[in-house]
């Protein structure tokens, strides 16, 4: 099949429909109205160049029984995916989809490095010990190793010890980070975890840890996964791509920074200016549809990442997280996905989840002072055919999130009237048989908005 | 969406009148949002099932005075939860419902008697009668019971429903196809999660207010007693089950963890995105799913103990019914089902109850006079600890016999899993010295002499039979004890 594969992407190569990005959940999408009639419509039209392309297979092609089933194949396999645009064209201006490719191709893994039992402090008091001879460990040292790792006895060790030895650190490390085995993986994760959380703290003194990992090797990590830091062509990935990322590690990756970010006090691992990075790529891996189900471990992550900052710190960290992820996301659904998956339950996400909605709307109004932004979100004309409900849409929810999430909207009378106004236009301007899409949207989340405001 | 805008207006009365409005408005106002475009379109109202989770979120949890959702929202999300087609659906519903359980718990003991300083300042237990539950355990549903199951497949569970998930699991973890879990057995799962945690919250609260006012009817009316008591499942060969359940669980996920980069996942290309989205959040999902299996197992022993207690103060009636101790259960399955012991032990990591187990495994067979162990007499003082095991086990013959009934193998096995729940739990009052050592158990016997038991209970095991290989996971035992010797000698 590859080899017609090849060469139907060759004549879509000319179709301008194709480069659409391919929507992440294009199937669920179904537009009620009409989609079998464009759809024929469409058919028609591209009915010859289907044949074009078949055609151009015959050169191509010169066993005739392979010729005919690979025609059909292609055939079958050009209308869905016509039908496939044909969706999305339907829900193209209606409905847009979040999710970015935050992920690229994959790379190799760094290789293993086994320590040697030998090299160790624990491990030398054993070869002392009458009792080697019958615990034979020389033969099949790294299977002993993660035995001792899976089964969970390192763990205890450390905690018995209370030391973890440079190798030893090095080696769990790189298990979590890239080890392909599940358990593995897993294991080490629990053993950072355990040893980073471990429980005692109130007595015995800190575990000391000879190795700690730095932001660097976390950020190395993530680059092998795949992880496209924040550059524009991250669309451009073959989503065919065996080794399209993310690796599965990133869910170990992601428990780890959620460990490590609550022991400042102890082993503090990252500075300030690496946090800020830290709760960047965490806001980012939301976007990604592919670790949609890991959406609670990375809200937990990110908490615990945002109380890393100190207090000082915090104020100019979340202007600064806030300004960088403006200036990162362009004016769709990611952005506001972006802002909701900041949790606001407590203060430091509430005021990020403000900011960063602030700032975005700086970005893209162009205008920085408060009731600046407001007036300019005002004197857009909804009634106005030509005005874009689906910016609109993007503009509410912002609005709505920088300004429910600070206190702006108590302290500042003058907000608070804005505000109003701006949802009364929304809600009033816009009839409820407006048929433009997202009218109704803007429509019924102003009007929620304003009876929100109201009850206040 | 528009009807909401009669409740606005004027607001007269007292702040709880108010409160309560809020509510309503609130409700009427997130309902909204739901009813828009309910009927007309899938996608819409996949869009609108999000915005209104958004809408109850921000009503109610990260408001600061935020107003607790109604019951009627909570069906809604539950709905969404049990019906969504999406992954985001079904990950946001699960999200919203533990974190408004957690703001908004159903049971909570009002802090014993801070409120008034009066001699009989007795700790009262809130239990909010009217609240919305994701069971149903009523015996009134009962005659109605079997058709509700089938008519209402997005209301509260009832008993025979949740016996069904757990059973979905087994079929899941019993299945041929290791490779990818379906939207559906990722919805039954958290499902499952949600209402063991569910169950868990009500349990714990009860059991620290059992603590303190020995009061058995508060336990026998926490949801987990309820739901055990129910005549709707069968409950022994459901605990049956659970240790294969937890094995096929650990194995799913190592099964389908290794091979992510391998042919199979990159047939189907199109939906090579929707596949990826679903390993990964299936390793997150069933990966949750066996811990919150082992906590439903752990909490049901503990209620086992508590019921125990109670029996034996005479303050459990017939109505509390008779049930088979779940360790027992366990323990039979295992002895049963030998293969399953090794996987079993390795996945089941709650030290204090695999020490049990463990324990009343050799016990089954070195006990000195075979023990009929009557029900009510059952005594705790001489209850086996793992220092006393040991001891008895440096006694030649008394190995030997045990080696003779259940195999060298088994033995190891045994006793390297024990030494490692041992060590975990010492580990762990190794923090907290001191506020364990009235529960003797763990500190009667100093871990030092463990650890030298240990190495001669080996060497004893090879003295016995010399040509015995010493099991992986033995040398791995042997190995820690002898280390954690020389640290601290």
């Amino acid at each position: 099949m590859e080899p017609q594969f090849g060469s139907r992407l060759d004549f879509e190569l000319e179709d301008p429909l194709v480069f659409a990005p391919p929507s992440a959940s294009a199937k669920k999408s179904k537009k009620v109205i009409g989609l079998d009639d464009l759809l024929s419509d469409f058919y028609k039209e591209k009915g010859k160049r289907v044949e074009g392309a078949a055609k151009r297979k015959r050169v191509l092609k010169h066993d005739s029984d392979e010729e005919d089933n690979a025609r059909e194949a292609t055939l079958s396999h050009t209308l869905d995916e016509y039908q496939k645009q044909m969706k999305e064209m339907g829900g193209e201006d209606e409905i847009s989809h979040w999710g970015l490719r935050v992920f690229g191709v994959q790379k190799n893994p760094p290789a293993v490095l086994l320590p040697e039992l030998g090299s160790r402090a624990i491990f030398q008091a054993l070869r002392h010990s009458k009792l080697n001879s019958s615990v034979e460990v020389g033969q099949q040292e790294s299977e002993f190793l993660e035995g001792l790792l899976v089964n969970g006895w390192l763990p205890k060790l450390i905690t018995f010890s209370g030391h973890l030895e440079m190798v030893l650190a090095k080696w769990t490390f790189h298990l979590l980070m890239y080890a392909s085995e599940e358990t593995l993986r897993i294991s080490a994760c629990n053993f950072w975890c355990d040893v980073l959380l471990g429980k005692s703290e109130e007595i015995s003194a800190p575990i000391k840890i000879d190795w700690l990992p730095t932001y660097a090797e976390l950020k190395r990590a993530l680059a092998i996964y795949g992880y496209v830091f924040f550059s524009s062509e991250a669309g451009s990935v073959d989503a065919d791509s065996k080794h399209a990322g993310p690796s599965l590690n990133i869910r170990a990756w992601i428990k780890f920074v959620a460990a490590a970010c609550q022991v400042r006090s102890k082993w503090p691992m990252f500075s300030t200016s690496e946090a800020e990075e830290l709760t960047e790529v965490l806001i980012c891996l939301f976007l990604d549809r592919q670790l949609e189900g890991l959406s609670m471990l990375l809200y937990e992550c990110l908490l615990s990442v945002i109380s890393y900052f100190t207090h000082e710190e915090w104020s100019t960290s979340c202007k600064k997280v806030a300004k960088s992820l403006a200036s990162r996301l362009s004016m769709d659904l990611n952005c506001l996905r972006a802002v909701e998956c900041i949790s606001g339950t407590d203060e430091r996400s509430k005021c990020l989840r403000s900011e960063a909605a602030y700032q975005m709307l700086v970005k893209f109004l162009d205008k920085v002072a408060e009731e600046e932004i407001l007036n300019s979100l005002i004197s857009i004309n909804v009634k106005e055919k030509g005005c874009d409900l689906f910016r609109m849409y993007i503009y509410l929810v912002l609005a709505e999130n920088w300004l429910l999430f600070s206190s702006s909207l108590e302290d500042k009378a003058v907000i608070r009237d804005m505000w109003g106004l701006y949802l009364r236009n929304c809600s009033c301007l816009i009839t409820s048989t407006d048929l433009r899409s997202y009218a109704a949207k803007v429509r019924n989340r102003a009007l929620y908005l304003l009876q929100g405001s109201v009850n206040r | 969406m528009a009807r909401g805008g009669g409740g606005g207006g004027a607001d007269g009365g007292g702040g709880v009148k108010r409160s309560v409005r809020a509510r309503a408005g609130v409700e009427e106002n997130t309902l909204a949002i739901l009813d828009a475009f309910e009927s007309s379109d899938t996608r819409y109202s996949h869009d609108d099932r999000i915005a209104f989770l958004e809408a109850v979120r921000g009503a109610s949890v990260v408001a600061e005075n935020g107003t607790p959702p109604t019951n009627k929202m909570l069906e809604a999300i539950f709905r969404i939860l049990r019906t969504g087609e999406s992954l985001q659906s079904i990950m946001a519903s699960f999200q919203l419902l533990k974190e408004l359980e957690k703001r908004y718990p159903c049971v909570c003991s009002s802090a014993g008697g801070t409120s008034e300083s009066s001699s009989a300042a007795q700790p009262e237990l809130e239990v909010l009668k009217e609240a919305w539950s994701p069971l149903s355990l009523g015996s009134d549903s009962s005659t109605s019971g079997r058709a509700a199951v089938n008519d209402n497949p997005c209301g509260p569970v009832d008993p025979s429903g949740f016996d069904l998930l757990i059973q979905g699991l087994f079929k899941l973890a019993d299945g041929t196809n290791h490779q990818v879990v379906d939207i559906e057995s990722l919805r039954n799962m958290l499902l499952l999660q949600y209402l063991i945690n569910f169950l868990e919250r009500d349990f714990s609260s009860r059991s620290n207010f059992y603590e303190e006012t020995e009061d058995w009817t508060i336990i026998r009316e926490s949801l987990l007693s309820m739901l055990l008591c129910s005549r709707k499942f069968s409950y022994k060969n459901l605990m049956k089950d659970c240790p294969s359940v937890l094995c096929g669980l650990r194995q799913l996920c190592t099964g389908f963890g290794n091979d992510l980069t391998l042919p199979e996942f990159s047939e189907a290309k199109s939906s090579k995105v929707c596949d990826t989205s679903l390993v990964i959040a299936s390793l997150e999902v069933v990966d949750n799913t066996c811990m919150s299996m082992q906590k439903l197992m752990t909490m049901i022993m503990e209620l086992d103990v508590l019921k125990n207690q109670a029996d034996k103060q005479g303050c459990t009636t017939r109505a509390d019914g008779f049930r088979t101790p779940l360790l027992e259960i366990i323990l039979d399955e295992l002895t049963y089902n030998y293969e399953i012991l090794s996987p079993y032990l390795q996945v089941f990591n709650q030290p204090k109850w695999k020490l049990e187990l463990i324990l009343q495994y050799l016990s089954k067979y070195t006990a000195k006079q075979p023990s009929v162990r009557t029900r009510r007499s059952s005594d705790s003082t001489d209850d086996p600890t793992f220092g006393g095991v040991l001891k008895c086990l440096l006694n030649g013959s008394s190995l030997r016999s045990l080696m003779k009934k259940i195999g060298a193998e088994t033995v190891q096995l045994l006793l390297a899993h024990a030494f490692e729940a041992h060590l975990a739990l010492s580990c762990k009052s190794h923090s907290a010295e001191g506020a364990l050592k009235s529960s003797g158990d763990v500190v009667d016997h100093s871990l030092m002499e463990i650890c030298k038991h240990m190495i001669s209970a080996f060497d004893g095991l090879k003295k016995v039979d010399e040509k015995m290989d010493i099991l992986p996971v033995g040398k791995e035992a042997l190995f820690v004890a002898t280390t954690i010797l020389s640290i601290k000698s």
